[in-house]
Parts: structure tokens; sequence; C-alpha cells
């Protein structure tokens, strides 16, 4: 059990331990804040990766018979711009965050199993370092982030596709795929157990932050969605190389089996990273709206709906594939019922800016471009369950855009959200504001920009995953002006890490607690001290550090939770 | 603090210009749009899209106009009180969770009552069945009641019910043709079957909607929609065998064609190296031999090579395309002529395609140009 | 803006009397061992696209690895 209360005490002169070395210090650490803060890093430098992929995609795209990039290596370009936006830029960020801020929401020192928490950064870090040592090979992973097979199990320029001798690059995915599954296992038991068993005395589960809740969603997510992934890797590289068939069609197996194995993990997947974003905005909106979070319980239990309804959603990414009509309408029911939890969390997240004092400082602008780019992201996802509207434009231009917006429009600003927010708990500085009305105007329309005219493209006839186009099917003016959005975008991200760099050297000292904020993480110093808090807190609300700061119209004292 | 530039009025330009925007999708122009259906099952969805798109705007639009008003509204003055400190309201709750319900609950009504109306389509004449095959990266045609096998151009009469059977000895494609029909996948060990009427004449544009490798992008095929009297015409000239050139330069070509370790090698031509156009297929209709390659029996019918990558100049047949019209035993101008370009450097056109030939030297490539165009 | 939750006498809190008991370094200690195992990993799955001699080294790896965290003393 944690140590009640700290007092520090002075240290002895003796010589430095390797773990006390600058380096030393990081390779070695267990502490939570650390470990957070290094997967943060490795997540914002992979979005560049990701970003680079995605200027490269968009600059070959601008003009029909683009000669930018070969077939080839936009195929592979493509790739990876999905494998590294998924694996490397979300899931390491959204766990960075998880990591840093969850133990001090729930008044914890430091996660249940610290060297598990270390291990798994680790495995990160080198499982994204593995992945994109195969653009030296020349030899990336080019069968598409979600790999099919039989693609998979060949190489890339062969016509007669079953005869010929596999290369390396889908053996990258695959090993660089079981690697951060390990990873993110390690990662949800850790967080699940924190969870459980670490909060403050006082804080019942219907107490703890919206972002432990969801955090919590999705480690259980995590450990039930990565097995299928992880059994279709094992299969795949059963059959590359040990001779297997179980996705060649010719001696017995089918392909539908990766799909089904796949989808299994790849729908629970987009929830897992939906989640956490859902739960930074829900921590910021009442901060910046000046009242508590409208309809707690339902948003959080409606974040458990949709876990569970994730599991039971998956083939709506198979709807072309020749799945008899019945199981094509169970899907889709599914589908739509899983909408119902979504719809209600969205209202909630506007009822809490209703009645309030809404304060514009950045967080909250990320937060509520949040709400109205992930509104349209939701949408279109809705449509895309309507069965044969979905027969036309699933695999085209309209996917991608409804993907983009959840992501970048969802997940992309509930992440800045939340690094606007914490970034003063993290480093002791606030960042400019300025510069950060600036990064958001030019997100918000960049987005738009961007992906909205892909629905049209979509509903145009236009394919994904094409290296080129025609010039002469009226799809021109459209890729130009999403090439000149991505741009636009390219430039708010710069934007950002400037405004990052010269924070961390010249930043307005924040304070313990800049936003007048109302949960435990704000309750000490910034950056916290190695052991979080001198004295673990004892909560009686869901707003432990309001009541602290208001003893006489505490929660406690007028709500009954 | 800043005030946000766009207020007010000026907010409800953005969504409704990006929402009119969704208009362009129905002018199309010459692209392959969904929404200009010319058959009964592509018109379904297309009735299917505008419903969901008002019920979508409708929310859309309701929506982001409450939560635009209240940032308007309830932003931050000076001398403002603490608002209310409101936890939640379970009477709003019920009712929406209730209100999107029945919304969505009506959309899937009409989803699930059309993808079982899609399972009945009727038509007039007879239903022609068709196996399309996908290949790296181009589209095989096999019709097997009329016993004809050609490739890139699906040829199909007004009003009649297609059934087109999908195969793949490879990887997975999709059949797509956006004006006519939504996609089905072609996968490996199973047999899909999409099925469909055409109910307008014209030629309309196929495409591979699934990742298949490096020329997914040059997967296309054309749709060619005759009357009943045109495509019994057409069945009737490309059931016979090829006939032998009497052109001493399609002759040459010929020649050339038959050479051991050349074309033969992967191409059919009934009469030439194959005795009946499936006589290199199993009963499935996958292929059989190594023979990897269209057939080409009536190759100077079509207007299509390369899985839709190169064209003829003038939308008309090999046969007659002018750019490809040989003076003389040679072309006026050869960089203008599709055939020419494929015939010379066919990794330069589509690299990575299975068709990796020495090179040919000009003559070789006429006389080749004149035989393929005498396949009539 | 914070006030001290401890329910103490009304002295300033430099003279208030420690209740705590002193712990030095207090939270988890560092460890190489995480660091260990990912290589390990990491190298055995390499090793499947290269040599079995190098899954056969990372597997031997790991294990030291599994075993030096297990019996570490915290």
């Amino acid at each position: 059990m944690a140590t009640r209360t700290i007092v520090e005490a002075p240290g002895v002169a003796r010589r430095r331990r390797l773990d006390e070395t600058y380096i030393g210090e990081w390779l070695m650490t267990t502490d939570h804040k650390k470990i957070g803060v290094m997967y943060m890093l490795t997540g914002f430098f992979f979005f560049l990766a990701g970003g680079l992929e995605a200027l490269l995609i968009r600059t070959q795209l601008a003009v029909p018979n683009g000669k930018v990039l070969s077939a080839e290596i936009y195929n592979q370009i493509f790739t990876m711009h999905g494998v590294t936006m998924i694996f490397l830029f979300v899931m390491p960020t959204l766990t960075g965050f998880g990591n840093f801020i969850v133990p001090l929401m729930i008044g914890a020192r430091d996660m249940a199993f610290p060297r598990l928490n270390a291990f798994g950064y680790w495995v990160v870090l080198f499982a994204g370092l593995f992945l994109n040592s195969s653009f030296i090979f020349g030899a990336a992973p080019n069968g598409g982030w979600f790999n099919y097979a039989p693609l998979n199990e060949l190489t890339t320029a062969c016509g007669n596709a079953v005869m010929c001798t596999p290369g390396m690059n889908e053996d990258f995915w695959l090993l660089g795929i079981l690697l951060l599954g390990i990873s993110s296992i390690a990662g949800s038991l850790n967080f699940v157990v924190t969870i459980l068993k670490m909060r403050a005395p006082g804080m019942t589960i219907n107490r703890m932050p919206l972002f432990t809740w969801m955090t919590m969603v999705t480690a259980f997510l995590l450990l039930f969605a990565l097995p299928s992934l992880t059994a279709a890797s094992v299969l795949e590289l059963l059959d590359r190389h040990l001779g297997t068939h179980f996705f060649q069609a010719q001696f017995g197996g089918d392909p539908l089996l990766w799909q089904h194995l796949f989808w299994s993990f790849g729908h629970p997947e987009v929830y897992i990273l939906i989640l956490p974003a859902f739960g930074m905005i829900s921590e910021v909106l009442p901060v910046f709206s000046r009242k508590p979070i409208f309809g707690y319980t339902f948003i959080a239990w409606s974040g458990v709906a949709i876990g569970f309804l994730s599991f039971t959603v998956w083939a709506h990414h198979m709807f072309a594939v020749g799945l008899p009509p019945i199981a094509q309408a169970f899907f889709a029911t599914s589908t739509t019922l899983i909408a119902i939890p979504t719809a209600v969390k969205i209202f909630n997240w506007i009822a809490t800016v209703y009645g309030g004092k809404v304060s514009l400082k950045v967080p909250m602008l990320f937060a509520l471009g949040f709400i109205a780019m992930f509104l349209i992201g939701g949408l279109d996802g809705a449509a895309l369950a309507v069965v044969p509207f979905d027969y036309q434009v699933t695999d085209t231009y309209f996917v991608v855009s409804h993907l983009h917006y959840v992501l970048f429009g969802g997940t992309v600003f509930g992440i800045f959200a939340g690094f606007f927010y914490w970034f003063p708990k993290i480093s002791g500085k606030l960042l400019d504001e300025r510069l950060g009305q600036v990064q958001f105007w030019l997100m918000l329309i960049g987005v738009n920009l961007t992906f909205f005219s892909m629905h049209i493209l979509g509903l145009l006839g236009m394919p994904r995953r094409i290296y080129t186009y025609p010039g002469d099917l009226g799809w021109n003016e459209l890729n130009l002006l999403q090439t000149v959005g991505a741009y636009m975008l390219g430039i708010a991200i710069m934007v950002f890490f400037w405004n990052l760099i010269i924070s961390l050297r010249s930043g307005e000292p924040a304070g313990n607690d800049p936003w007048d904020a109302y949960t435990l993480e704000w309750d000490t110093t910034s950056p916290p001290p190695h052991y979080n808090f001198p004295v673990v807190p004892t909560v009686r609300s869901r707003r432990p550090y309001y009541d602290k700061k208001n003893p006489d119209i505490a929660d406690w004292k007028t709500a009954t939770h | 603090m800043r005030m946000p530039y766009f207020r007010g009025m000026k907010r409800w330009i953005i969504p409704v210009v990006l929402l009119s925007s969704l208009l362009f999708a129905a002018c199309g122009g010459n692209s392959p749009t969904i929404l200009n259906p010319t058959g009964p099952v592509s018109s379904q969805e297309a009735n299917l899209f505008w419903f969901t798109l008002w019920v979508a705007t409708f929310v859309f639009v309701v929506v982001e106009a409450v939560l635009i008003w209240s940032i308007i509204r309830y932003r931050e003055r000076p001398n403002m009180p603490q608002p209310k400190q409101i936890h939640g309201n379970n009477t709003i709750e019920l009712i929406w969770t209730v209100a999107p319900s029945l919304f969505l609950f009506a959309v899937l009504a009409g989803t699930i009552y059309t993808m079982f109306n899609l399972q009945n389509i009727s038509g007039t004449g007879q239903r022609i069945e068709v196996k399309a095959v996908g290949h790296q990266w181009w589209w095989e045609f096999d019709y097997p009641n009329q016993n004809i096998v050609t490739a890139d151009s699906l040829y199909i009469p007004k009003g009649a019910v297609i059934q087109v059977d999908l195969l793949s000895n490879n990887v997975i494609h999709s059949f797509w043709i956006p004006s006519i029909t939504g996609k089905t996948d072609v996968v490996p060990g199973h047999v899909n079957r999409q099925v469909f009427r055409a109910d307008q004449i014209g030629e309309y544009r196929g495409e591979c909607a699934e990742y298949c490798g490096t020329q997914h992008a040059h997967m296309n095929f054309n749709v060619v929609v005759l009357d009943q009297n045109a495509f019994n015409t057409w069945v009737s000239t490309e059931q016979k065998a090829a006939q032998n050139p009497t052109d001493t330069l399609a002759l040459q070509g010929q020649k050339i064609f038959k050479t051991t370790g050349g074309c033969t090698g992967c191409h059919g031509i009934v009469g030439v190296d194959l005795n009946s156009f499936t006589s290199d297929k199993t009963t499935s209709g996958l292929p059989t031999t190594s023979l990897v390659g269209p057939n080409l029996t009536h190759f100077g019918e079509r207007d299509l090579l390369a899985g839709g990558v190169l064209l003829s100049s003038n939308g008309k047949d090999w046969a007659e395309d002018p750019a490809c019209q040989l003076v003389n035993g040679k072309l006026a101008n050869k960089d203008s002529c599709s055939l020419y370009q494929w015939l010379h450097d066919p990794q330069a056109v589509k690299p990575g395609n299975d068709m990796v030939i020495g090179s040919l030297t000009d003559d070789q490539i006429y006389a080749l140009i004149a035989y393929l165009e005498s396949l009539k | 803006m914070s006030e001290e939750q401890n329910p103490s006498p009304q002295l300033p809190p430099k003279e208030r009397p420690a209740k705590a008991v002193q712990v030095q370094a207090p939270g988890p200690q560092s460890s190489y061992w995480p660091f260990a195992l990912a290589l390990a990993l990491v190298i055995a799955l390499i090793g499947v696209i290269t040599n079995l001699i190098v899954i056969g080294v990372g597997v031997v790896l790991a294990i030291a690895a599994i075993i030096g965290w297990g019996l570490e003393k915290r």
C-alpha cells in the first residue's frame, strides 16, 4: 500500500550510480511521469514521420498521372502512413497521456507495475525503429495497413501471385505488429490494475475522472481485441515461413479468415483510438465552461456500452466480400446500435457548454473543434452502415474522408486539447496562447479543406489506394484542393512544434493550477515531484480539487455522488 | 481574450457551403459518379444515399447550431457570475437517447428493405451469365453460354439481367461499375455473384476497388451496353475463331506472334494456339495453363488494353484507331499510337505488370499491329 | 490558494511537528531489466526474417532478462 505521507530528507554524498546519470536516468526509469513523457515524445516524432508520408501521398495525387512517386514506392508510403499514424503515433501518445495523468488523477504515487510500464515503452520505441528500418531495405510494408491475405503472402511486382517468392515487406509488418501488441497488452494490464486497485481513499469508481474511465475501457478493449490480431499475425507468419496454408484458397485455406480475425481486432481498435480522446475532452470541457460535466454517469456508461458493442460490429468493414444477407443485416443493426451511445456523449458534451461560462482558451478551442468534427465523422460512419449505399462507397475516398474526420478531427484534436491542457502540469510552463490559436484555426480549416471533398470524390467513383488517376474523370480539382489543405495542416504542425520549442525554453511559468481545474492532478506542483503528492488525498466527490478550493459550495455538499 | 473570427451569421456559411458542395457529385460530368444511376441496382443505392443525406444534414445542422449557439451565448464576459453547477438531468437524457434511436432505426429499416429488394432484379430477354476473372491487373470476361472469352470490355445487352460470377486465382479484387451497381469483392476460393441490369445504352467505367498490388490503380474496365440486336451481332462475331490474315504485313505479324517463346507463350488466340475459347480453363473458369495474358482472338474489335490503362485514340476499336493506321507499313507518328507504346515497352506504361518481353524492333511492332488490327 | 488538508493545530507549517514517517527516495526504483527484455524480444523477432540463430540468441537473452527481472531486489 502506498505511503500515506512523505517528508523529504537530505541525501548523503557518494558516487553517482548509473541511474543517476542523465542517460541512465531515462533508460532505467520506472517513473510513470518520465515514461509518459517518453511515450509522448516518441508519438510526436512518428506523427511527423506519418505526416511526411501523408504529404508525399498528397503531392503525388495533386495532379492526374503524377510522377512524384512510382507505384511501388507509393504503395509502401500509403501503407506506412496508416501503420505509423495508428500504431506509432496515436496509440503511444494516448498511452503517454494515460501514463502521466491517470495516476495523478486518481491520487496514486505510480502505476501498479512500474517495470512493466517501462518495458511497454521500450518495446514501442524498438518496434517503431524496426518498422521504419524497412525503408532502408527498400522493403517497407506495402499491403495496406490492414494487410489483407493473400496479397500479404506475396511480393510486390509479381503477376501470378501464388508462384512468387515472398519479399520481406509484410514480415516487417507482421513482426512490428506482434511487438506492438505485446507492448499494448503490458500497458493495458497495468492500467486496469492501477485504476481498479490504486485509487485514493474515497474515490469510488463513480467518482473517478472520465479520462480515467475511458482509459480503463480502452485497456479492457486492448486486452480482448489483441489476441485476434496476434493469432492472425502468427498464422500469417506460419503461412509465409513454415508452409502452412491458412489463408491460401488453392490449398483449402480462406483469405476471408484473415479479414474476420483482423477486423475482430480492427474494429475495437478504432474505439481504442478514440475513447481516450473522449476522456480528454470530458476533462477540458467542464473546466473551461466552469461547471461540472453534464451527465457523468451517462458518459461513463456509454463508454462501457461502446466497448462491449465494438466487438459486435466488425463485419461492417466487410460488407462487399459476399457475406450472406442475414449476416449483413445483423452487422448493419449492431453498427446502428453503436451510434446511439456515441450520440448521447455528444449531447452531454454540448450540454456541459450550454449554460456555462465559456473560456475560449486553446484547450477549449480544440475540445469544441473535436465535437464539431467528430460529429461529421460520426454521421458519415452511420451512413456507411447503410449496406446498399456502402456497396457503392466502401473502398473509396468516402471512407478515407470518414476515417480522417474521426481520427484527425476527432482523436488528433482531442490530443491537442489534452496537450495544451496538461502541458503546464508536465513541464511547469504554459504554451503560447496566440500560436495555439493560429494552429487551431489552420487545423480546423485544413481538416475541412483536405477531407470534406473526399466525400465527393468517393461519390464520383474514385477508389482508395490508387497511386494515380486519369485526367478526364473530373477528379482533378478536388485532389488539388485536398493537397493544398494537407500542406496547410503541415504548416499548422510546424506552428505547433515551434510553440513547443519556445515554450519549453521560455514559456510563462504555469504554477500548480493555471486553469482553476477540478481534478487531483492539479493539486500538486508543476511538474509534480517524484512521489506525486506529499499527502495522499481523501476524495469525497467527482471534483475533489474543486471541493478543496471551494469548501462552502463543495460538490459533496450539494450533489449526491 | 481574442474572440473567434467567425461569429453569428457567418458561421452558417461554412456548413452550407460544405454541404452544398456535395451536389457537385450529382453533376459528375465525365465522372463515374454513383449519383447518375443507369440501372435498378445503382438507383436504389442512390436513393438510399439521398434519404440518408437528408437525415444526416438535418442532424448536423441542428446539433452544430446548438453547439455554436451555446459557445456564443455563454462565452465568458467580464463580471459574469459562476454558472449554475448542474450535474445532469435524467429526463433529457432519455429524450436524447430515444430521439436519435428513432432516426437511426428509420434509416436501418430503409437499409434492410433495400438489401432484400436488391436480391430480386428482373429484366427482359435472356439472362446473360458472365464469369469475371480478376487478374493482376486486368479483367477477363467469359460468357460460358455463348462460348466467348474476352478482356477489358464487358459487353451486355440493355434491359437484360446480367449475372456476374467473380473469380480469382491470385489476390482479392473488387468488381465495381459505379453507375450500374455497387461493388462486390472477388475473393480467391469463393465465387461471389453480382446481379444487375443496365437500362441505358452507352459506355460506363468499371474499376477494381480492392487494393491488389502494384498496379491496382490501372485495373479498370469498360462496360458497353448495347441494344439486343447489336449485342447479338457482337456475340456472333466473337464466337468465331480468328481468320488468317490476307495482308502480307499482317501475315508477318502472325508469324512473329507464333514464334516459339513469343506471344503465344502467354496469349491465346482461337485458331492459332487455342482450339476453343475454353480449352485452357478449368470448369470453374480459372486458367489452367501458363496463358496468363488476355485472350486476343478479336482484339481488333476492342478499344481498351492492359487493364484499361491505354485507350484507342478516338474511342473506336483498335482496328479503326486513326493514330494506329499503318501507311506503307509504318506509323506516321508512332508515339501517339498507344498500341505502339505498349508493344514497345510495356513496363514503362505499366511498371510491374506480367508482360516482360525483350525489345522488339519498330518493324516487328508494325507487323504485329497490322496483325492485331486484322483480328476482327 | 491551496490549504493544508491536515486538520492539525493552527501553527504555521514550518513549526508543526512532522507527524509522518521519514522515507528516503520514495517511489519505485529504476531498473534496466525492462529495457533488456524489450531488446531481447526485438532480437528474437528479427531472427524470424534473418536467421534461426538470431531467434535462439533472442530467446536466451529474453529468458535471462525475465529471470533477472524476477530476482531483482525491490
